[in-house]
């Protein structure tokens, strides 16, 4: 066995209220995918973020090739042979593939910006890697899936040797994920050495040549493939058995909630982005979209909830067509909503609990009469909404943003669900969120199915559209590419689906 | 937990703005040769202390005169930043307030005071309404920034008063100047001459109870609130927020055409080519530095008030240019927009003096 | 009426009015370029109205004291990077929201100066800068000759668009106005791409300051500037934040001022009044009809931290 490329000793690292990493060693040999496992907010992340210099480490010491290293910036982790695909894209949309590569370690005289030779090199290296990408092409045009091929191209052409990915088959289809896989390997027979970061135990398997799992902070133990299974690694990863599989009896649907018939809705950018999609929901069953993110799914989302007025087409609910751009007159119909982006859409950071809570009812009765607020109700009903959906809290006071992801989303999640509720649309409702809730909010979905509820549930987490629908739609380019009965859908086929591959699914 | 009360903890930033200006201030003083204590002994009384004559009005109750309008006007300009809109036209609503509440003071003729007053008065906050809603329709329906739309209106309504007192409006007289209004449109005062302090105050104070109620006890309180704080949240969450910016800038601007009103019918009783320059501008140093709460703000109008009142005095018998409270105000929003660098020379100041004793041991290895 | 006007748009000399535009636009498109660097960057820039007036103050007040103007010009334009610096400090160390920032700065700067000049008085008047001849269209009458800082302000539209668009550091500033977390990744130390593009665009304020007390009038008085620098913000919009574009803008708000002049002088009658909101409704005219279509950079107005 070689010596460790890389030796992280004792990291702690605190942030207000949490403490994200409790004394984690971790090291990494030459030429290992060493893969690092763990639930959302294990601290995976800020662990290798520390690493690559965003954040400073309050305790600990990191030792590179032998010698121990201060890592103050991104800048000295470059200049150290360290390289990141982060969990959130760091590329600039408006820039091109190139210029998003020299990004920083430019060349060219007197500051003058030189993109020919560059470009070569880009070339160069897509090629050698099987990292298929046009240099010239604007980022923004990109699918996420080729998005992370120049994330990978922009580290190796600063020659990092060490790797890091973190969460990279979050964005991409099962074909994609193969690619990746064959793209890892080929890195690691040139001597790269790659951390790969999980909460997917499936891939971890595949790929991993150890397997170190994180739990609340701390490492809960280090294994490898061989010696280690699907169930014993969940168990270790979440601290008891879990329930891999949603419960759920088969669907009984009922009338027709939710009609959309040839909707097309323009994106931000004023391009295409629903393009002639027809569906319809019915009472007690849940569809699921499938895609890879950015193939319109989020503006459906919207056109469908009042938010987008859509070019062409029309959303009938209940038989009655919804005005355009009025979110309160779907609301008002009947419509819950949890959005895709809990911080962004879905809550009002500096807001209390309880307001969040009544974000879309507080005008009305009984929180509010003649315009005068009664803050009591407010509070009595977060109060029970908080008893409710198991929203661990100090009380309802706090403000939201003071909870962990999870608490956030259940809240979210118990204002949707505390209205009367016809159709409910799920947009990405366990992102970022641990095993607990992700469970809880699943079990709660399937309730709302079988109270009577038309559910349609839009993820790029394909695990969650197929154990929760009965019936599967995979959205490609903007159209429904597919449709599949949720009982017999086949995964890998669904994958191809959700990369317009229709005719080699179908065969 | 909507109510941010005005506790020390919240008013400490503010507080210290307004002493480390103090400070720098009586810095400038002590470099340009003139004795800060000396000043500010005479600011405070000219501001608070001076007894009235039989000619000159009471210096408290001059304070409170000029801190009317800065109230008025500091409460409509924080309705519009709990929105999330910077409302910096507050000075040309002012102006067409002004306008249109000696308007009506003058061009309407016999009536009595209890129709004609409420009357010039409505007229004043209709202008404001107007100017002020023409930047929020805009920002609503064409996403126009506010900020330089508003900056915008005030240039032209400059201009429009400047051309209806040389022009249309203008009286007979010398001077540009529009003619008297009529007694019956006086908003009028509380106590007899000299004294000047006018109902104006009354209903500042009353507007500063309206908007307390509003944003701390109304729905749409706390609608303007979300939308500010998050308005793609507010949005998805069925709120109209084109609609409550209107309605924030809209009342934004009530507030600040009721703060001309209240100036020309009680004071001027006629309105000059030039009354007020900067009150609408000082005002938003009022805003920041009542940091939204209507007890802060009153704090807040009236410092403003009793600088600009005392300034006077503190010419005149230190010696010091009444100009100097324009550099005190100037930095007390500087500390107030970024209480961290109070914080921060304050806490060097202390550490730089503890490191002066006994060499410390450095902590880290 | 129509023969009046056709007489009048007849007599009229388009190179005179080209002229007249181009330099009631400088201070406009400086600060516009102004707009455009800090923007670029990510950081919103209200404050340039604050930074003009402020360099038109010290470059009145120096070029008196040293009895030369390019002490002056030199004076002011450092005055405005150090307003410039100060709205960095509070915004992007201090992370206020850059809007209060701005608008302190044209506050503090309008109180700063306003004291100044009461204090230190305004009585002799400033050596002006030259005017100067361009070389190829030295011989148009009227076209050719301009104020120095005019023939600047058309060099500097050229300059911001080639370093903005073809030089690494404009590479580095537009990505770290876009996606700032992407440059930091890649190495790039945003903040300080920040305060140096406050910088640039605090100097292209200071150039535009230097413009009311160099070239139009050789006195100070007090909010000279008179909103110059939000029509600057406005132009840099209408123009998308890119520089040529931005001074075209700025002439579409300055020409039928400029027109409107040659009306008058031919005896149209015009109360000056109007004739001087033209440029603040064209503004506004302006701003209803293009922000919706226009795409600032997406990181504008959002302090950056880890
Ligand atoms: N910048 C931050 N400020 C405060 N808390 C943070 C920050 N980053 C992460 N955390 C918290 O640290 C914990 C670990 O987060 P993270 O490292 O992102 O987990 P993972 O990547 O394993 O999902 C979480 O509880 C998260 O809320
Ligand atoms: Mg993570």
């Amino acid at each position: 066995m070689s010596e460790p490329v890389l030796h992280m000793r004792n990291i702690t690292k605190r942030f207000p209220g949490v403490v994200a990493n409790d004394h984690i060693c971790f090291d990494l040999n030459k030429g290992e995918i060493h893969a690092l496992l763990g639930e959302n907010g294990a601290g995976k992340t800020t662990l290798m973020n520390i690493f690559y210099g965003l954040y400073q480490p309050d305790e600990g010491e990191i030792w590179l090739n032998g010698r121990r290293v201060t890592i103050h910036s991104p800048r000295d982790a470059i200049a150290l042979g360290i390289g990141m695909v982060h969990q959130h894209f760091t590329l600039v949309p408006t820039l091109s593939v190139t210029e998003n590569v020299i990004l920083g370690a430019e060349t060219g005289q007197l500051g003058i910006l030189d993109t020919r030779s560059p470009r070569a090199r880009v070339a160069a290296i897509a090629q050698e890697y099987g990292l298929e990408v046009d240099p010239d092409a604007l980022v923004r045009t990109l699918p996420v899936g080729v998005q992370q091929r120049v994330e990978i191209i922009k580290a190796l052409y600063r020659n990092a040797q060490v790797l890091i990915l973190d969460e990279p088959t979050a964005v991409l289809t099962p074909l994609e994920v193969e690619r990746l896989f064959a793209t890892l390997r080929a890195l690691v027979q040139r001597g790269v050495s790659i951390i790969f970061i999980s909460h997917k135990l499936k891939e971890v398997m595949a790929i991993a040549d150890r397997i170190t799992v994180l739990r609340q902070g701390r490492v809960v133990g280090s294994t490898t493939p061989a010696e280690a299974d699907e169930a014993k690694l969940a168990s270790m990863m979440v601290g008891r058995p879990v329930m891999l599989q949603v419960e759920k009896a088969p669907a009984q649907p009922g009338e027709v909630v939710l009609s959309v018939h040839n909707l097309k809705v323009m994106s931000d950018r004023r391009a295409v982005a629903v393009d002639g999609v027809s569906f319809e929901v019915r009472a007690g069953e849940i569809i699921g979209i499938a895609g890879v993110e950015g193939n319109g799914q989020s503006e459906l989302v919207e056109a469908i909830t009042g938010l987008r007025p859509p070019v062409h087409g029309e959303v009938l609910l209940c038989g009655r067509p919804l005005p355009h751009a009025l979110p309160r007159a779907a609301i008002e119909a009947g419509m819950s909503h949890v959005p895709e982006d809990r911080h962004k859409y879905g809550m009002v950071a500096q807001q209390p609990l309880f307001v969040n809570l009544v974000l879309s009812t507080f005008h009305k009765p009984p929180f509010a009469r003649r315009g005068l607020l009664s803050l009591r109700t407010m509070r009595e009903h977060a109060r029970r909404l908080i008893r409710e959906f198991d929203v661990r809290t100090p009380n309802e006071q706090v403000r939201i943003a003071s909870l962990s992801g999870g608490n956030q989303q259940k809240a979210v999640v118990a204002r949707e669900f505390s209205r009367p509720m016809r159709l409910l649309v799920a947009a990405q409702p366990t992102r970022g969120v641990d095993v607990g809730s992700i469970e809880f909010i699943h079990k709660r979905i399937v309730q709302a199915r079988d109270q009577g509820a038309a559910v349609l549930l839009v993820s790029a987490e394909l695990d969650e559209v197929m154990s929760l629908s009965d019936r599967i739609l995979v959205m490609f380019k903007g159209k429904i590419v597919g449709e599949r009965d949720g009982r017999s859908a086949d995964r890998a086929e669904i994958g191809l689906l959700m990369m317009g591959k229709a005719e080699e699914a179908s065969t | 937990m909507i109510r941010r009360w005005f506790w020390l903890g919240s008013a400490w930033p503010a507080v210290a703005s307004v002493l480390m200006a103090l400070a720098l201030a009586a810095l400038v003083m002590v470099i340009t040769g003139s004795d800060p204590l000396a000043a500010y002994g005479a600011l405070f009384q000219g501001a608070f202390l001076r007894p009235g004559t039989a000619t000159r009005p009471t210096a408290f109750f001059e304070t409170l005169v000029s801190a009317t309008p800065y109230l008025i006007l500091a409460l409509g300009i924080s309705i519009g930043f709990a929105a999330g809109l910077f409302n910096i036209g507050a000075e040309g609503q002012l102006y067409m307030g002004a306008l249109a509440s000696v308007s009506v003071g003058f061009l309407v003729k016999g009536l009595p005071w209890f129709v004609h007053l409420p009357l010039a008065i409505a007229a004043g906050v209709l202008a404001g309404v107007i100017w002020a809603g023409i930047a929020g329709w805009l920002k609503a329906t064409r996403d126009a920034p506010e900020v330089v739309t508003t900056i915008m209106l005030n240039y032209i309504a400059y201009a429009v008063v400047n051309y209806m007192v040389n022009g249309p409006l203008r009286h007979t007289g010398t001077a540009p100047r529009t003619p008297d209004i009529e007694p019956s449109a006086v908003l009028p005062t509380l106590l007899p001459p000299p004294e000047r302090l006018h109902w104006g105050l009354i209903l500042a104070i009353a507007c500063a109870v309206g908007y307390y109620l509003l944003m701390n006890r109304s729905a749409l309180g706390l609608q303007i609130r979300l939308v500010g704080e998050n308005r793609h949240a507010a949005r998805y969450a069925g709120i109209n927020v084109n609609g409550t910016y209107l309605i924030a800038m809209v009342l934004s601007g009530a507030l600040c055409g009721l703060a001309g009103a209240v100036e020309v019918l009680a004071l001027y009783r006629y309105l000059p080519t030039e009354f007020t320059v900067g009150y609408g501008f000082d005002s938003i140093a009022v805003a920041l530095l009542g940091q939204g709460n209507p007890i802060g703000i009153a704090l807040a109008a009236l410092l403003f008030g009793a600088m600009a009142n005392g300034s006077g005095f503190m010419q005149f018998s230190a010696g010091v240019s009444n100009y100097i409270i324009a550099v005190v105000q100037a930095f007390i929003i500087v500390f107030v927009a970024a209480p961290g660098i109070a914080r921060d020379v304050l806490v060097n100041w202390w550490a730089r003096r503890i490191r002066r004793k006994p060499a410390a041991q450095g902590g880290e290895a | 009426m129509i023969e009046t006007l056709l007489e009048v748009l007849g007599r009229i000399d388009y190179l005179f009015l080209l002229g007249a535009s181009l330099r009631a636009a400088t201070p406009i498109v400086f600060a516009a370029l102004g707009g455009i660097f800090s923007e670029r960057s990510g950081v919103i820039n209200i404050g340039l109205e604050g930074m003009m007036l402020t360099s038109a103050y010290v470059c009145y007040k120096v070029a008196v004291l040293a009895a030369s103007p390019w002490v002056g010009l030199l004076a002011g334009v450092v005055a405005a990077v150090l307003i410039a610096l100060l709205h960095g400090v509070i915004s992007i160390r201090y992370q206020t929201n850059q809007v209060v920032s701005g608008t302190v700065i044209n506050i503090f700067a309008a109180g700063i100066t306003g004291f100044l000049f009461r204090v230190l008085g305004a009585q002799e008047s400033a050596p002006y800068l030259p005017n100067m001849n361009m070389p190829g269209v030295r011989d148009v009458p009227l076209l050719g000759n301009q104020p120095m800082l005019t023939w600047v302000m058309v060099g500097m539209v050229g300059l911001a668009t080639f370093v903005l668009f073809r030089t690494t550091w404009g590479l580095r500033t537009r990505a770290v106005g876009e996606l700032p977390r992407a440059a930091d990744t890649a190495g790039v130390p945003v903040n300080t791409i920040r305060y140096a593009n406050l910088a640039i665009g605090g100097a292209m304020a200071g150039l535009g300051g230097a413009f009311f007390t160099l070239h139009t009038v050789s006195s100070f008085t007090p909010l000279m500037t008179s909103g110059q620098g939000f029509i600057g913000l406005a132009a840099m919009i209408f123009g998308n934040w890119t520089p040529l574009p931005a001074m075209l803008a700025a002439l579409l708000f300055t020409v039928p001022q400029a027109l409107a002049g040659q009306f008058q002088m031919f005896g149209v009658p015009l109360p000056y009044q109007i004739i001087s909101t033209l440029p603040y409704v064209l503004t506004i005219i302006a701003l209803a009809g293009v922000v919706r279509r226009s795409t600032p950079p997406a990181a504008l107005g959002v302090p950056y931290a880890k």
